[in-house]
């Protein structure tokens, strides 16, 4: 095997940028993510093992069920170095000795929540208060949110981030309300500066003013809601008490401990784009003319030949006159075709400054190498 | 963004440690044979091996668990050209000897050893090959927990699960062995009372996640229900019939498989220490009000910050990793403390 160094030039650094497309629809406290649908196993009645609105981590455990079908579970042995999984208390994890089997849990799941802050003393607002004034050079809505003076019911609903990855796309999100199938609210971010503006019905004076309803953290994944407005002149629902709907009760049963039943008639959908970078680097390895033209491999060496090495107190040689099978085609049997030395290269391993191996390229068939060949393989590696 | 950098002095500031994390990975026998009549085996025009996925293969929520194939050694007794895929079979068993037992001096391919002593001893040539996938066995299979419990005898429409042959890699976890060119491996023993030279069953690769099991473990009668070819012996069915037979046999006599895998965290420790006379000061805006330091009422007074975050910059002050505080650090003259900042990868 030989080495070769890249060269400046054979390396490109780039990022890819992806956005992921989520969808949420809520109705009647459940959720369901991307139009997913339900899936029943022969041990699970759910095979995801996670409600449906959820995404599972991993998504090992398809179909599980303890004592037919067991779980897999992660575990690690209590040591000096004290890394315990995050479900563990600390007293619990005291208690045990070192060596103990520490164990966790899958599946590890994720969704939407909604939360509504009635004061401005609420912690949940207190937590964003920074990021709020931070963007509020970008738009002063944001100080609009956390201004204690007029603050107003916020409807928070966090969106994690294994859902959009480093950020939520700028003018991606699309919220609608409906009653009775009917669309009664619809918002969006259509500035791309985070303020969540009216864009539906038509002939609402509210969408004619383009009001605001709240604001995106989009780094953050907050959606804060405070659009106190009726969006309905003639619907109540039991919304927080019987009330008409709001932005302010936006995606209610969106995991807020709302009971399934108690609000038939609205149903929302909640659309945006995930914002997701991908290191991804271009190299060029050139294999050129005279160069990776003989190979260690031992069928490189024409078959039934003795490799009896010499070995002696001062000496360790190995045979030097074994011929090199001659893979050269001809249109005859014989003679064969002019030896030429040639290879075929079904692998490249890219190796870092320790010549440590980091990542091997396997060609779909392996590349005829012959010595008056020029090749370059462009490998492309995705971290 | 911070103003005041630091530099970390990797010898006394920086340190390494590496963590194993588990997983106990569980697998149902009648998973791979009967619960989804066979929609989570995948077959393939080429017919060289059986993939099998954890739920029907077509759903997007099914995983691919293991791959399973059959072959034979070319100077085996069951090596015919009369032998239905026999030149696959061959091929088979080469590749996997290749590339998990290597080759001798002379460049020819080692067999499978029963005993892992290449030179001398009892050769395995003919086997049954179970391909875990790497979304099950991650870094590596941990030594001493993989248990595979098969049913041998009976006929193949109603093996004899009652009676159970329970094969694993005992005493593996002192006793692997290394002369392998995919790294450690050790024999698999159908008991753990007399694990010797003379009673290994099969091999088991811990970072290729390969098991190999000897045909001859099978006694009596293999095949699957339904089988239209000789199920007499796992030999006649090896000879006798395709590969994915052979595959199904092997499925319809598994009961239950279970390891556990191992995940290397390699972390990388770097104790970051704000002594008295560092990080008083802040450039946040909000340190300021007025054009006077906030926290200041009088010109005496010592200056204080809280420490929210700790930024780790390279050699060229580009910002790599951020770790948050839980809660802010009140920091002042009259204090020093070292933070202490995992970074896990």
């Amino acid at each position: 095997m030989s080495f070769k160094k890249f060269e400046k030039k054979d390396i490109l650094r780039n990022v890819i940028e992806t956005h992921p497309k989520v969808r949420f629809d809520i109705y009647d406290s459940k959720l369901y993510y991307n139009n997913r649908s339900h899936l029943s196993g022969a041990f699970s009645e759910n095979v995801r093992n996670v409600p449906s609105g959820f995404i599972s981590l991993y998504e090992l455990n398809i179909d599980k069920s303890s004592g037919k079908n067991d779980f897999i579970y992660p575990f690690v042995k209590k040591s000096s170095d004290l890394i315990k999984f995050k479900s563990a208390t600390a007293t619990s994890f005291n208690a045990d000795e070192y060596g103990t089997e520490l164990t966790g849990s899958y599946p590890l799941s994720a969704s939407i929540s909604r939360y509504v802050a009635t004061s401005n003393s609420d912690r949940r607002i207190n937590a964003l208060n920074s990021a709020l004034e931070y963007y509020s050079v970008l738009n002063p809505e944001y100080r609009n949110i956390q201004n204690y003076s007029t603050f107003q019911t916020a409807s928070i609903i966090d969106i994690p981030s294994i859902f959009y990855g480093s950020s939520i796309e700028k003018g991606s999100i699309d919220l609608k309300f409906y009653v009775s199938g009917t669309l009664i609210g619809h918002l969006q971010d259509k500035n791309k500066n985070g303020e969540l503006i009216q864009v539906a019905p038509a002939g609402s004076p509210y969408t004619i003013s383009a009001s605001v309803a709240g604001v995106v953290l989009y780094n953050e994944g907050f959606l804060l809601l405070t659009g106190s407005w009726d969006l309905s002149d003639s619907h109540t629902e039991n919304y927080d008490g019987t009330k008409p709907p709001s932005w302010i009760y936006y995606a209610v049963g969106a995991n807020d401990g709302t009971a399934t039943g108690i609000i038939p008639s609205s149903s929302y959908s909640m659309e945006f784009n995930g914002q997701n970078y991908v290191p991804s680097y271009t190299m060029f390895a050139h294999a050129e003319m005279g160069e990776f033209n003989h190979s260690n491999n031992p069928t490189y060496i024409a078959y039934g030949q003795s490799k009896t090495t010499l070995s002696g107190a001062y000496v360790f040689e190995e045979p030097s006159d074994l011929l090199i099978q001659n893979t050269v085609s001809s249109s005859y049997v014989d003679p064969t075709g002019s030896f030429e030395k040639v290879t075929y290269i079904s692998k490249v391993g890219i190796y870092d400054k320790d010549k440590n191996l980091i990542a091997i390229a396997t060609p779909s068939t392996p590349i005829k190498k012959t010595q008056n060949r020029n090749l370059t393989f462009k490998l492309k590696l995705d971290i | 963004m911070a103003v005041t950098f630091k530099n970390l002095v990797s010898d006394r500031d920086v340190a390494n440690t590496r963590t194993l994390l588990n997983e106990a990975i569980p697998i149902t026998g009648s998973v791979v044979s009967g619960t989804y009549s066979d929609n989570n085996i995948k077959n393939y025009a080429h017919g060289m091996f059986q993939s099998v996925y954890d739920y029907p293969y077509l759903s997007s929520s099914a995983n691919h668990i293991f791959d399973l194939t059959v072959g034979y050694s070319a100077d085996s007794s069951l090596s015919s050209s009369a032998a239905s895929q026999n030149s696959k079979k061959i091929n088979i068993y080469s590749q996997m000897a290749q590339v998990l037992v290597g080759y001798d001096s002379d460049g020819n391919i080692r067999d499978f050893d029963r005993d892992g002593s290449l030179a001398s001893g009892d050769k395995l040539k003919e086997c049954v090959f179970i391909n875990l996938a790497r979304l099950l066995t991650k870094d590596e299979i941990q030594k001493g927990s993989f248990i595979l419990s098969v049913a041998t005898g009976a006929a193949p429409t109603a093996p004899d699960f009652s009676s159970l042959l329970t094969i694993s890699d005992y005493r593996a976890t002192t006793s692997y062995k290394t002369n392998s060119p995919a790294g450690d491996y050790a024999l698999l023993y159908t008991s753990s009372a007399t694990p010797n030279s003379t009673s290994g069953v099969g091999l088991l690769y811990y970072q290729a996640g390969i098991a190999v099991l000897t045909a001859s473990v099978f006694d009596g009668s293999f095949g699957a229900p339904g089988a239209t070819y000789d199920t007499s012996s796992i030999d006649t069915v090896l000879t006798g019939a395709q590969i994915s037979s052979s595959c199904d046999g092997f499925r319809n006599r598994m009961n239950d498989l279970a390891f556990n895998n191992t995940t290397e965290l390699n972390s990388t420790i770097y104790f970051c220490r704000a002594n008295t006379s560092d990080f008083n000061y802040s450039s946040n805006p909000t340190y300021l009000s007025g054009s006077k330091i906030r926290v200041k009422e009088q010109e005496t007074d010592s200056p204080i910050s809280y420490v929210t975050t700790v930024g780790l910059y390279s050699a060229d002050n580009e910002l790599l990793a951020v770790a948050k505080l839980s809660e802010p650090l009140k920091k002042d003259p009259s204090n020093e403390f070292t933070l202490r900042v995992r970074l896990d990868y």
